[in-house]
């Protein structure tokens, strides 16, 4: 405890000189950690919205006309052969208009004297679909059918947000790394000029006695401080972002608890790096 | 106690700083080392605490010796020596207390042990009642007399003053020298490193002349 209190008097006497310029280093630690932040919580949901499409990767195949019973049940056995299906479920007419009145309620059909919808097939299919040239094969295929009218895929769509969820991922990590450069490269700075601001007072407590490692903890917990700080304003910031963008655009998740705890260690861990690479200067 | 054997320190091919110095110290000795300035006596100190090595020769201190000790050793040494310098050397954040205590935090001692081996240090220099007040609240001899109080709070083997009455009107050079009397008389360890050869022969003790950083001799 007494160790924990000198220690604190330090870090606060180190600093108590230079608050302008450490409040400039915790400004610049959490602009450089909100970015891979919002990176983060971006591919976050990229990777969810992504994986909710695979989930339920479906093929409609809209259909000229209403089928019978047992001309559906045929059709659907020469679709289930093909490669690339593993599922097939016919909609009717009314099916589509029950789960259109569901979805958007009953009025936007108001005004008109019949269904307008077209019965569908709703084909499950594999991810190899996803591949564009085989999405095209399959679906010129399923167009060669004389009942089938057009053939509607999001296969192309999740292939776009694939590619865009790879570049954000690839984005992310070149900030992450960036940022970890830039955050040492500040807290370093911040600590060397606390030191050098102390240079009188490191050398009196080598000249008692006082070892390399007590006399360096207050400025590495410093770092690791202005680390840990800059993380959580970061932290609450992408909080506050997240939240409006869910109120405003579209709802987002935002980091787990794990995460977020995660997310400030390594802010903590940054800090002390930082202050680490400046005990040189001891 | 401390001895020197053949000690030279070179700084470069040309520049000797000290050449060939020998010399023993007793436990319980006041020795003064005197000369001109740039005779090599601060030189000479900085060997004893460590802030420079030897460039040859031997030191041993006690059961230390200075020429193999590692630098993970150094603050260990350092514990066990109590230097006074010219300029006071104090923390101008810590009070005059929290400077002589930090002697004592260095080497883990505990909080009742630093308070009381702290007051009594304080009380011994005759500072006690300014134990509260900053460097710059201080006068230049009772400055000097926290810096005394500091050296020799931890009862190190050898106390090194390195021309402590530089920044000391006469008076107060004199009550500095003769607390460090003091000092010696209860069993203190004391090398005093000055130009005054006169102040120093007023103490009958033994004194080493140094001159351009050769040993000349020794008087009383």
């Amino acid at each position: 405890m007494r160790q924990l209190i000198r220690i604190a008097v330090e870090m606060w006497r180190a600093v108590k000189f230079e608050l302008l310029p450490t409040f400039g280093s915790l400004l610049t630690i959490f602009l450089a950690m909100i970015l891979p932040g919002i990176v983060w919580v971006a591919s976050k949901n990229l990777s969810r919205a992504e994986s909710e499409l695979r989930k339920n990767l479906v093929m409609n195949v809209f259909l000229t006309g209403e089928l019978s019973s047992s001309r559906a049940d045929s059709l659907k056995n020469q679709f289930l052969r093909i490669g690339g299906v593993t599922g097939a479920g016919y909609v009717s007419r009314d099916d589509a208009l029950s789960r259109m009145k569901a979805r958007f309620g009953g009025e936007i059909l108001e005004g008109l004297d019949e269904n307008p919808l077209p019965s569908s097939f709703e084909l499950r299919v594999t991810e190899a679909v996803l591949e564009p040239r085989a999405a095209r094969a399959l679906v010129t295929r399923l167009k060669a059918f004389p009942e089938v009218d057009d053939v509607v895929f999001a296969g192309e769509l999740l292939s776009r947000l694939g590619k865009v969820l790879r570049s954000v991922k690839m984005l992310g990590y070149a900030l992450a790394l960036l940022v970890a450069f830039t955050a040492i490269f500040i807290v370093a700075n911040t600590v060397r000029v606390a030191i050098a601001d102390r240079r009188k007072t490191v050398e009196i407590m080598q000249l008692v006695g006082a070892t390399r490692g007590y006399i360096l903890t207050p400025f590495v917990l410093l770092g690791g401080l202005l680390g840990l700080v800059g993380a959580v304003i970061s932290v609450f910031a992408l909080a506050e972002i997240s939240g409006y963008i869910s109120r405003s655009f579209v709802l987002i998740k935002f980091l787990m608890p794990h995460e977020i705890v995660a997310f400030i260690l390594t802010g903590l861990l940054l800090g002390m790096l930082g202050a680490v690479v400046a005990r040189e200067n001891i | 106690m401390l001895t020197l054997e053949n000690v030279s320190k070179h700084y470069g091919h040309r520049q000797a700083a000290l050449t060939d110095i020998s010399f023993s110290v007793g436990k319980g000795e006041l020795m003064f080392l005197t000369g001109a300035s740039g005779a090599g006596k601060s030189t000479l100190l900085r060997l004893l605490y460590l802030e420079e090595k030897p460039s040859s020769g031997a030191i041993t201190l006690g059961p230390f010796n200075l020429s193999t000790i590692t630098k993970e050793q150094i603050p260990i040494l350092r514990r066990h020596v109590g230097v006074i310098f010219q300029d006071f050397r104090l923390i101008p954040e810590r009070t005059a207390a929290e400077n002589v205590a930090l002697a004592l935090e260095v080497v883990g001692k505990g909080r009742r042990e630093i308070r009381r081996k702290t007051d009594d240090a304080l009380r011994l220099v005759g500072i006690w009642h300014k134990r509260n007040n900053y460097p710059h609240q201080l006068s230049g001899g009772e400055a000097q007399r926290v810096a005394v109080a500091r050296a020799m709070v931890n009862d190190p083997l050898v106390i090194l003053a390195d021309e402590p009455t530089g920044n000391l009107d006469e008076q107060n050079s004199r009550d500095l020298l003769a607390l460090l009397r003091d000092l010696n008389l209860s069993g203190a360890t004391i090398i005093v490193a000055t130009h005054q050869v006169g102040l120093a022969r007023e103490f009958g003790r033994r004194i080493l002349h140094l001159l351009s950083g050769t040993l000349q001799g020794e008087s009383r």
